[in-house]
């Protein structure tokens, strides 16, 4: 099903709702930087914080998460290339790297919050909602209860190690955080306990703690010196603890390596979780199980210290988590956002020398750019600094703000900006074409309230805009880039646009608004907008990515134009342009030449002229109705249905509606509404949740005779062990249930041989997910040969989309127009 | 009406450009008489971002193959043998490095190593075929890396950067030199059974143009629907698709009257024609049942074998840059049983890669083509140990090495026959004549003709380079 962002469609449709309603940008800023933070905010504008949680993940290494943020934020938003600021001193604006790292304070101090918060009112849960919740509350339980169980562990742990840390903390006295990390990998300890460690003993030096004063002594005694100098050092110390005495007193202490030992055996001696009577005694149990005491590790601190076995057990808990949650977002979860929080204790940054984390600098509080403010820049005080930097980025004195809005406004309706670096307006960058105008627009632009509607107006309105797109070689002599605007440039459409249009002239365009994604690929075409398409960062569909659709994992600027013959493939040969010209044409007017004008006017919206309207009529005169390659007729059908155990047989085959290019499934994207998470794939694939969602391989028999059928059924078993594996049945119109399997992290082998059938017999091969259907991807492509084993059907060779429909003349005719230069360019 | 369609000899003429070339950009005249037509502010041709493009400076190298061990090959049971471990077997080495997980006492290598060719170079008996050419190789025994962990060593290699952003070594040199065939995708990327570690980030184009990331294609697929998306049509026939394309050209025709200096749409109703022609193309470079019987002997069976014939193909037909994976995820990670892991996986790919130096060679392709082999990084000298949930315990497999490892670089320009650099006593790390992975790009990036300081990419208010602030040309192994 791949990877996907449980609820990022929230954002998608906050921003379209947003223009929609001509939202004022200074708002529409402030809400996607820090929608949270501002009192008395809508909670439907919590989903505008997709803007920052919605960056690429780089799971190992967190600045890389926050450089992201950092970026879209300032190239977005200012036209600033701040992020060049990182390793160094900006080298051509005035963006010290101090500047980057008070960014990185305010953006380094922002989480997701434990649970998104819903964006809607909801009501009663319905029973699908209330299975959903179940399972994530027991996810989240069985998480809870493993870091319980886990930490409690280690905690023992550490207590065996009380000698090792003592005198790792003591090695470790004068070393720097590199030197300490190496120590802590050679001896194998954990650096967060180590740093516990260091941490308490120096409270307990500062404190003259009567426990650990004795240690705190020896300890800095040099190792060579310390038989010599220990006892005088010991018995000048007063007020130690009575029971530590006992045990340095009990014999000679040698060695800080036997000093460490004592500590220890004396520790545990009183490590119990009742309290002691008896001050002394206390005072060491507290060593070991106060809050503050080193080795007790609390349960929400567990990553750091778990092994790496942990790592990937609460990593998997995690996935499993997500995956189900993003299930059940597409499957009638109420609506939530995206939304990020501000950490309970901001801490603040400081530059990392040369972009090296491991080398830091001087701290740097939030505040927000040096060069965009008028005196020494403020230090942010609320939380994160969040909204103190939105509000600073929208204030009316940022002189950039509303330019680099209205300039990639412009930009859009003339394929051109004024800057022609949208998103840099540094000195690399290019200088404005009319700087006044920018100036005038800017300033008009934050009179009008930050009106988007009215600057589109504004510039729709205006004489440049209305220009005609024709050459003017004089013009082009002295400007061929036309930066100053003698005509309107000619402009391609983007992706979405060419294909929202091929569904508006077909007449599928399904305007419905918001909402869960659809897939792409799907065949047949969902024909919904392409904004509410499915985007898989990973996997930018061929579609997009063919015609320069903008990469998903950094600020985009603009979008470059190429022309490559992949996209006149998709004009050419895809289904989707297939079925778009047959609609276009499935009911001809019976006149050809009025047929002809029908289509002129639905493509172009215009008349043909007489040249074109013979053009037409000779490709339809002397048209062929030459079929392509003939497709044999596939013996396979997919869909769900449900064994029923009384009669032997499955009853109601449902197939299933949609290809996707991958798998056959009942909705282009899963779960389905009816038919939850079944589908099937070339060589596998996943039943539904319930009984009646089994899914169902059908094998229609061409011919008579008899046949025999082998296949390896299997199922691999998760990480965690989740689930209780798949049941596969292979079942014979004829005669019932032939054979069953179950596989729980097992194989199988599934043969039959023998097995008479006549034309029209079904064989289904039906996998249903038990009881617990969790981890239910089963791998089964069985293949079926005739008794004399000159014919072979294979459900994975065999395994494809829809048999495509051969294209009547008239479609083929509607395709060239769609092809056309003058569909795809607008003048 | 005369037929826009140019036959293979009018599209050649038209071009002047050599065989295959069939470039798009010459096709339209003199750019002086047309509207600029390159994207703002990048310089790059926005007609035809594949166009075939000079470098700046002499080049040996026309294109790249790049044999892909991902996982991390073992340097010292492959191309660097260390006789020392055999002295200090079981026991501990005086080198200690960090490494992913620890590791223990000197580990010998399992396998033996022979001399071969005139240059004597030893080389260990599982890659004896590839052994043979040892006389076109230059064997980079010095290379190095930053961390010892795939997913930044696959990037530093493949992109230069180890966590950021940033366009793919293949990505570079298509943009920099377009490619020769336009019926094909300029930089394509094979791999078996799906995606290796860290998936289409290894050959993304980032901030670059779309059109330099790699087509990816999944060798195991024998159908050439499955291998370029769109490529066949399964609703027309090819007679009738072309009386529509003559319909189509007729329209543009009468559209572009009054449009003439618009290059972008002469541009689009030429990219129809490819495309239409594509179809064949594509048919052809995939199809491995067209090579004659001795060939197909010659790169022996199985997986590997198909793969590297698939690649010789398409160079041969002007792909500028062909990657092949041995397969997906990491199978050269062989934390355990080194003996049957590298054993296995070198018998898949030994032979294959001999045959396809050797077929380059008898082509005379070997000339003017670098072909690189290597993983992301090498592997240690000592034996790792097991630990909880992090190898199987067994005690007979080495762990990941980025201090020093292998690899090789055969043809255009590169020295024949020679040892660069080599590692300390053990095989642990690069001691003489170092050679980062930035100072590999530098140097394969001279051999195509770039300045690797020269390079250049306007992105996000600075100039990128493959080598970012790094590299330094190797003299030693240029011919």
């Amino acid at each position: 099903m791949g990877e996907r962002f449980a609820f990022s469609w929230t954002y998608r449709d906050w921003v379209i709702r947003a223009l929609n309603e001509d939202m004022p940008y200074d708002r529409f800023v402030l809400n996607q930087i820090a929608a949270d933070r501002v009192s008395g905010n809508d909670p439907r504008n919590l989903a505008a914080l997709g803007y920052l949680s919605l960056g690429r993940e780089f799971p190992k290494s967190f600045p890389e998460t926050v450089d992201d943020r950092i970026d879209v934020v300032s190239r977005g938003m200012l036209g600033l290339t701040v992020a060049c600021a990182r390793c160094h001193d900006h080298k051509y604006d005035p963006i010290p790297t101090k500047d980057y790292y008070s960014l990185y304070s305010v953006f380094s101090n922002v989480r997701e919050p434990e649970d998104l918060p819903p964006i809607a009112k909801s009501g009663a849960l319905s029973e699908k909602a209330r299975v959903y919740e179940t399972r994530l509350e027991h996810i989240r339980q069985e998480d809870r209860e493993y870091r319980e169980k886990r930490c409690a562990e280690m905690v023992k742990f550490f207590k065996t190690q009380i000698a090792e840390y003592l005198i790792a903390a003591r090695d470790s006295e004068r070393m720097s955080n590199t030197e300490i990390e190496e120590l802590v990998k050679d001896r194998q300890l954990n650096l967060y306990v180590l740093q516990r460690w260091r941490d308490y003993l120096k409270k307990a030096r500062a404190s003259k703690d009567p426990v650990f004063l004795p240690w705190i002594t020896g300890a800095s005694i040099p190792e060579k010196e310390f038989a010599a100098k220990w006892p005088g050092a010991y018995s000048s110390l007063s007020g130690t603890n009575r029971i530590i005495a006992a045990a340095i007193d009990s014999s000679p202490v040698p060695s800080p390596a036997e000093l460490a030992a004592r500590y220890a055996s004396a520790l545990m001696k009183f490590d119990s979780a009742a309290a002691r009577p008896d001050a002394n005694e206390e005072a060491l149990r507290l060593a070991l199980r106060a809050p503050e005491a080193p080795v007790n590790i609390p349960v929400k601190e567990f990553e750091l210290i778990y092994t790496e076995g942990d790592g990937n057990n609460t990593r998997g808990f995690r996935t499993r988590y997500d995956a189900m949650r993003a299930m059940y977002a597409y499957d009638g979860a109420a609506p939530r956002a995206m939304a990020m929080e501000d950490v309970p204790d901001p801490k603040i940054a400081h530059v990392f020398v040369r972009g090296n984390p491991n080398n830091p600098g001087v701290e740097t509080p939030p505040h927000f750019l040096t060069c965009l403010s008028d005196r020494e820049p403020q230090r942010f005080n609320d939380g994160s600094g969040r909204l103190d930097l939105a509000r600073a980025i929208i204030s009316r004195d940022n002189p950039l703000t509303a330019r680099v809005i209205v300039n990639r406004i412009w930009m859009y309706h003339f394929g051109a900006g004024l800057v022609r670096s949208p998103s840099d307006f540094g000195w690399r960058g290019d200088p404005p074409s009319h700087p006044e105008l920018l100036d005038s627009l800017a300033v008009s632009f934050m009179e009008s309230g930050w009106s988007m509607r009215k600057l589109h107006r504004e510039i729709m309105l205006s004489a440049a805009y209305q220009q005609s797109s024709a050459d003017n070689p004089e013009a082009r002599k002295q400007d061929p880039e036309n930066q100053l605007i003698w005509r309107m440039n000619r402009q391609r459409l983007d992706i979405e646009s060419i294909r929202d249009s091929i569904l508006a002239v077909s007449g599928q365009l399904n305007l419905s608004a918001g909402g869960v994604s659809f897939t792409l690929t799907a065949i047949p075409t969902v024909p919904r907008r392409t904004v509410y398409g499915f985007v898989e960062r990973g996997r930018v569909p061929g579609m997009l990515s063919a015609f320069d659709f903008a990469s998903p994992d950094q600020h985009v600027p603009m979008r470059y134009t190429t022309t490559v013959p992949q996209q006149a493939l998709f004009f050419l040969n895809s289904s989707f342009i297939a079925e778009q010209a047959a609609h276009l044409a499935d009911n001809p007017e019976t006149d050809a030449a009025a047929e002809i004008r029908r289509l002129y006017r639905k493509v172009f919206a215009r008349e043909p002229n007489e040249k074109e309207l013979n053009a037409g009529l000779r490709f339809l005169g002397s048209g062929k109705e030459t079929a392509p390659p003939a497709v044999p007729e596939s013996a396979w059908q997919y869909g769900t249905g449900e064994f029923d155990t009384t009669s032997g047989r499955v009853r109601t085959f449902r197939p299933f509606r949609y290809f996707t290019g991958e798998s056959w499934q009942a909705a282009s994207i899963l779960p389905d509404a009816a038919e939850g998470k079944a589908r099937l794939r070339v060589n596998g694939g996943e039943p539904g949740d319930k009984p009646q969602q089994a899914v169902v391989r059908r094998w229609v028999s061409p011919t008579d005779g008899k046949i025999s059928i082998e296949g390896t059924l299997r199922h691999n078993q998760s990480a965690l062990g989740t689930g209780d594996g798949v049941r596969a049945r292979i079942v014979s119109s004829r005669y019932g249930e032939l054979a069953s399997w179950i596989t729980d992290g097992t194989s199988a082998e599934t043969r039959l041989s023998g097995l008479k059938v006549e034309k029209g017999d079904t064989i289904d091969f039906v996998v249903d997910g038990r009881s617990d259907t969790e981890n239910d991807v089963f791998i089964w492509a069985p293949v079926i040969k005739s008794a004399d084993a000159k014919t072979t059907w294979s459900a994975a060779a065999d395994f494809h989309g829809p048999a495509p429909q051969p294209l009547s003349i008239w479609a083929r005719y509607a395709q060239v127009l769609l092809q056309t230069n003058e569909f795809t360019f607008v003048d | 009406m005369k037929s826009r369609f140019f036959t293979r000899r009018e599209m050649l003429q038209r071009s002047g450009m050599g065989m295959g070339a069939i470039a798009l950009a010459s096709m339209l005249g003199e750019r002086g008489d047309l509207q600029a037509a390159t994207t703002a502010g990048t310089g790059m041709d926005a007609i035809n971002p594949l166009a075939p493009k000079k470098p700046p400076m002499p080049a040996k190298a026309k294109r790249v193959l790049h044999l892909f061990m991902n996982g991390g090959p073992s340097h010292v049971d492959t191309f660097d043998p260390k006789p020392s471990l055999s002295k200090y077997a079981n026991k501990p080495i005086p080198i200690t490095l960090k490494t992913e997980r620890r590791t223990g006492s000197a580990f010998p290598s399992p396998f033996e190593f022979r001399p071969h060719g005139k240059s004597g170079i030893e080389v260990s008996e599982i890659f004896s075929n590839v052994g043979e050419c040892v006389d076109d190789l230059c064997i980079i025994r010095s290379m190095c890396s930053d961390i010892p962990n795939h997913e930044p060593s696959l990037m530093m290699m493949n992109c230069g950067e180890v966590r950021q952003v940033r366009p793919s070594f293949g990505s570079w040199v298509t943009y920099g030199l377009g490619s020769e065939n336009q019926n094909l995708p300029g930089f394509i990327v094979l791999c078996p059974d799906g995606l290796p570690t860290q998936g289409t980030q290894n050959w993304r184009s980032a901030f670059l143009p779309g059109a330099y990331q790699a087509t990816q294609i999944d060798t195991r697929e024998t159908d050439v629907d499955k291998l370029i998306e769109n490529i066949r049509n399964r609703y027309t026939s090819r007679e009738e698709q072309r009386r529509q394309l003559d319909l189509l050209s007729e329209l543009n025709a009468g559209y572009q009257e009054r449009r003439k200096e618009d290059a972008l749409l002469e541009a689009r109703v030429q990219s129809f024609e490819l495309a239409y022609r594509m179809q064949m193309e594509a048919d052809d470079a995939f199809d491995i049942s067209k090579e004659p019987e001795h060939i197909r002997k010659m790169y022996g069976e199985g997986l590997q074998a198909r793969q590297m014939i698939i690649a010789r193909r398409l160079l041969e037909r002007g792909v500028r840059f062909v990657q092949v994976w041995h397969g997906a995820g990491q199978p050269w990670d062989s934390h355990d049983d080194i003996r049957t892991n590298h054993g296995r996986l070198a018998r898949e790919c030994d032979q294959p890669i001999a045959a396809l130096l050797k077929d380059l060679k008898q082509r005379g392709m070997l000339e003017d083509t670098l072909v690189i082999w290597g993983g992301e990084f090498g592997r240690t000298p000592t034996v790792e140990l097991p630990d909880v949930g992090a190898n199987s315990g067994m005690l007979n497999g080495r762990d990941h090495n980025p201090y020093g490892f292998s690899m090789w670089v055969a043809g255009a320009g590169m020295r024949k026959g020679y040892v660069h650099g080599a590692t300390d006593e053990f095989g642990f790390a690069a001691q003489e004549n170092k050679v980062h992975v930035h100072d590999l790009h530098a140097t394969l990036l001279k051999l195509l003709g770039f300045d690797h300081l020269k390079f250049t990419y306007r992105y996000a208010g600075r100039d990128f380079r493959l080598t970012d602030a790094h590299g330094q040309v190797v003299q030693e192994v240029l011919a």
